[in-house]
């Protein structure tokens, strides 16, 4: 009986993301660069001994009866040039998910939802039913984009508002948006899109995760000691962050948090679903800190909820008041 | 019997036979189990989930993963849970009835003589809450001459260690069925079955199978005299009669003496035990398997202990109760008889047990009252906000209103304040909720 998690990915943001988050997922079960998962031999260098996983990476793949392990995950944007560069070339996606179209929407959230976007969500919604329909049991969405860009804020606005109909209104659908920092901005009209984007996607969506680049350069910087962070490293960090909150889901624990869980312990009120997040420990590898710090319950989540080096969203832990948390 | 369900006979720890075996009233296995075509032990249980990780673990991996009979364990077909929410659970326990009463039907048809029905489930959860709260009116309406026990796990105390920020609301409206639906709820703490783990068990980090291991303890002591039959306390019935004045004053406390585990190194615990001693310290609040003070404040409605072991005088007895009562202040109720009830009971005869006197004690105290006010009021500072609740309001029950919170928490409210007036000596002439304004539910099982 599986409980799967169907991620799309929308825009040049959304799908760098989604590479490294499968990466990473990949990593995580096993599973190799083109799909195959090798039996476990208890020398691997995951540690071995993943006994009978009773199948829990599928809440993430889906099996072949050839054995290839293909991720629930749909790429979607509106020019062709990043999928392509990213995914196409990848032999863990499956090709039939990847949509691409021919006019990008230009930093523009109308363009993204109305003019160019309403050409392209007909296909999207199609492959989302199909690959529902694949589930057994899907329990939600995780949606990854940029609230600054266009097709990542008007599309992203368009899908949520598709997926509000019947068939999808029980699912909880969580969104990783990555928003506009103070001090780095990626276009000049970023305001303009986000205040779009966020109007709509409010009333639509069960939880939104704000990440922004500024925070996480200066986690980067600071924590993991990177003197110029790239987009990877980035990247990486937010898999982590998703990677960790689904681990309930996918890993055998004596206290189990669902997907359900997270909305009815975080958001107090239906519009406050905006949540902030940190990851803990950031130890950096260049000074080789594993070997000389240990890191206890206590201190891992000292670190998480009142350092300002480990969050991955601009916001100062020190001010203002929690009003929900999730420790995972 | 072992893990497979079949029987084993090894040689018994004790060598001479106990009168009741020479008389033939060997232990009882049908209470709890019964036998199958190939001869094998099949637990009367019903393992019930909306999600399928816990029992899906059990049911491969467990040691007992033969046991349990396949078709008694159910899984929702939508496998999401309840997230943590009581009208999610009680929608998909609506959703589900036909199928689960089903399986109690088929169950308790199989039996000769069925007399009752045991639930262990948690207060705050969204499953064992929610689902538990609609089998407990299911039950109440489909069996209704039966006796409905729970054990029912109450969160953590602190406001600092909470696993669920809802827990009020979802411990409000369960409590408001356990008062109405069920006949004696045996109410454990999170809180104080940790501090047991750590203070007298000398387990730094208890987990949850060392608390779990405590709780089947006080499971398995609670119904020796079921299954070990003597004279008298042989019917469920009987033992929560002795404990239970008042339809709605059914909330039990337990407590065990001497606790040790098999790995706690050998000087941890008790070593000599004798009635005296086992019975003046299942007196003693830390014993005891809930957090509430029994030292100070309110006093004891009535008392009953199980001693188990093979060679209880009964002369000892009486000198350790007429030495409690001369030394030791035990409040009871001024409207009652002040009298400890006592049972003995024999031990297995395959498990071997350091001690030869082991006590089990079930108290129905009236300051766990204490525990239902905490409750009331960390629900009304989440409630007076209305904080949290959209995921409430989007269920069936809650749609057009949130009265059922409001009955639920008058119907605790009540039963708090009938616990404070058993302390009184006017009890019998307390009328319940004169004040309060909510209409009485339909399945009011009291007479008032």
């Amino acid at each position: 009986m599986g409980r799967e998690l169907v991620s799309i990915h929308v825009g040049q943001a959304g799908i760098s993301v989604g590479n490294s988050v499968w990466e990473l997922y990949a990593l995580e079960h096993g599973i190799t660069a083109d799909g195959m998962m090798p039996p476990s031999d208890t020398t691997s260098s995951l540690g071995g001994g993943v006994e009978d996983d009773s199948n829990n990476y599928n809440t993430f793949f889906s099996e072949t009866p050839q054995g290839q392990h293909v991720p629930r995950a749909i790429f979607v944007d509106l020019e062709p040039t990043v999928a392509d560069d990213v995914v196409r070339r990848s032999k863990l996606y499956n090709p039939d998910y990847v949509l691409t179209g021919t006019h990008d929407a230009a930093n523009n959230y109308a363009r993204g939802h109305y003019t160019v976007g309403k050409d392209m969500i007909d296909q999207l919604m199609d492959k989302v039913r199909k690959m529902t329909d694949k589930c057994d049991n899907c329990q939600g969405f995780m949606i990854y984009h940029a609230l600054g860009g266009g097709t990542g804020s008007g599309f992203t606005s368009l899908l949520a508002d598709q997926l509000m109909q019947d068939d999808y209104k029980r699912k909880t659908k969580m969104l990783f948006a990555i928003t506009p920092s103070p001090q780095i901005s990626g276009s000049i009209v970023e305001p303009y899109n986000t205040t779009l984007a966020y109007a709509n996607l409010l009333d639509s969506t069960d939880l939104i995760f704000n990440l922004d680049n500024q925070a996480m350069y200066q986690s980067c910087v600071k924590s993991l000691q990177l003197e110029r962070p790239s987009y990877q490293n980035l990247n990486r960090l937010i898999a982590q962050l998703v990677s960790s909150l689904t681990a309930s889901l996918r890993f055998e624990t004596s206290l189990n948090v669902d997907i359900h869980d997270l909305p009815t312990s975080l958001v107090p009120y239906p519009r406050l679903k905006l949540i902030s997040s940190a990851y803990a420990p950031l130890l950096s590898k260049s000074n080789n800190m594993n070997a000389y710090e240990a890191s206890s319950v206590h201190e891992l989540t000292t670190a998480v909820m009142t350092s300002n080096h480990n969050l991955l969203t601009n916001c100062n832990l020190t001010a203002g008041k929690y009003m929900g948390g999730v420790l995972m | 019997i072992a893990p497979d369900g079949t029987l084993q006979n090894p040689e018994p720890a004790t060598k001479n036979e106990s009168w009741q075996q020479q008389m033939g009233l060997d232990d009882r296995k049908d209470v709890f189990f019964y036998m199958s075509d190939d001869d094998k032990y099949i637990p009367r249980a019903m393992l019930i989930d909306l999600e399928p990780r816990v029992v899906n673990k059990l049911a491969k991996q467990g040691t007992y993963r033969n046991l349990f009979n396949p078709e008694n364990l159910f899984i929702a077909k939508d496998g999401g849970g309840a997230g943590n929410n009581w009208a999610s659970g009680f929608r998909q326990g609506e959703e589900h009835a036909e199928q689960v009463l089903d399986m109690i039907d088929r169950e308790s048809d199989n039996s000769d003589s069925l007399e009752g029905f045991v639930l262990t489930h948690s207060i705050a959860g969204g499953t064992g809450s929610g689902m538990g709260s609609y089998l407990l009116e299911a039950l109440n309406d489909h069996f209704p001459k039966k006796i409905v026990q729970t054990y029912s796990v109450f969160p953590n105390w602190d406001q600092s260690q909470s696993d669920v920020v809802v827990q009020p609301y979802n411990s409000i409206l369960t409590l408001k069925r356990l008062t109405l639906n069920a006949d004696a709820v045996v109410v454990l703490d999170n809180t104080a079955l940790n501090r047991i783990a750590t203070d007298k068990l000398r387990i730094d980090n208890p987990s949850v199978d060392h608390l779990n291991s405590l709780v089947a303890t006080i499971m398995a002591a609670s119904t020796t005299t079921l299954r070990y039959p003597g004279f008298m306390n042989n019917d469920l019935i009987g033992i929560l009669a002795q404990l239970i004045p008042t339809p709605r004053c059914h909330f039990l406390m337990s407590g065990y003496t001497p606790l040790v585990f098999e790995d706690a190194h050998a000087s941890a615990g008790v070593r000599k035990t004798t009635v005296l001693d086992v019975m003046r310290r299942l007196t003693q609040p830390k014993n005891i398997m809930v957090s509430a003070n029994t030292r100070d404040q309110g006093c004891y409605i009535s008392m009953l202990n199980i001693l188990q072991g093979n060679d209880i005088n009964p002369k000892d007895i009486h000198k350790a109760l007429q030495r409690i009562r001369e030394r030791h202040n035990i409040p009871f109720i001024p409207w009652g008889p002040a009298s400890i009830q006592v049972a003995l009971a024999r031990k297995s005869p395959y498990v071997d047990s350091r001690h030869k006197v082991s006590g089990f004690m079930l108290a129905n105290h009236t300051s766990i009252a204490e525990l239902f006010d905490r409750l009331l009021g960390q629900y009304d500072k989440i409630r007076s906000r209305n904080a949290f609740l959209d995921n409430y309001r989007k269920e069936p029950m809650f749609e057009d209103s949130l009265d059922e919170f409001d009955y639920a928490r008058a119907t605790v409210q009540n039963l708090v304040d009938e616990y404070r007036a058993c302390e009184r000596s006017d009890y019998a002439s307390f009328i319940p909720g004169g004040h309060s304004t909510a209409p009485p539910t339909p399945t009011t099982v009291g007479t008032y």
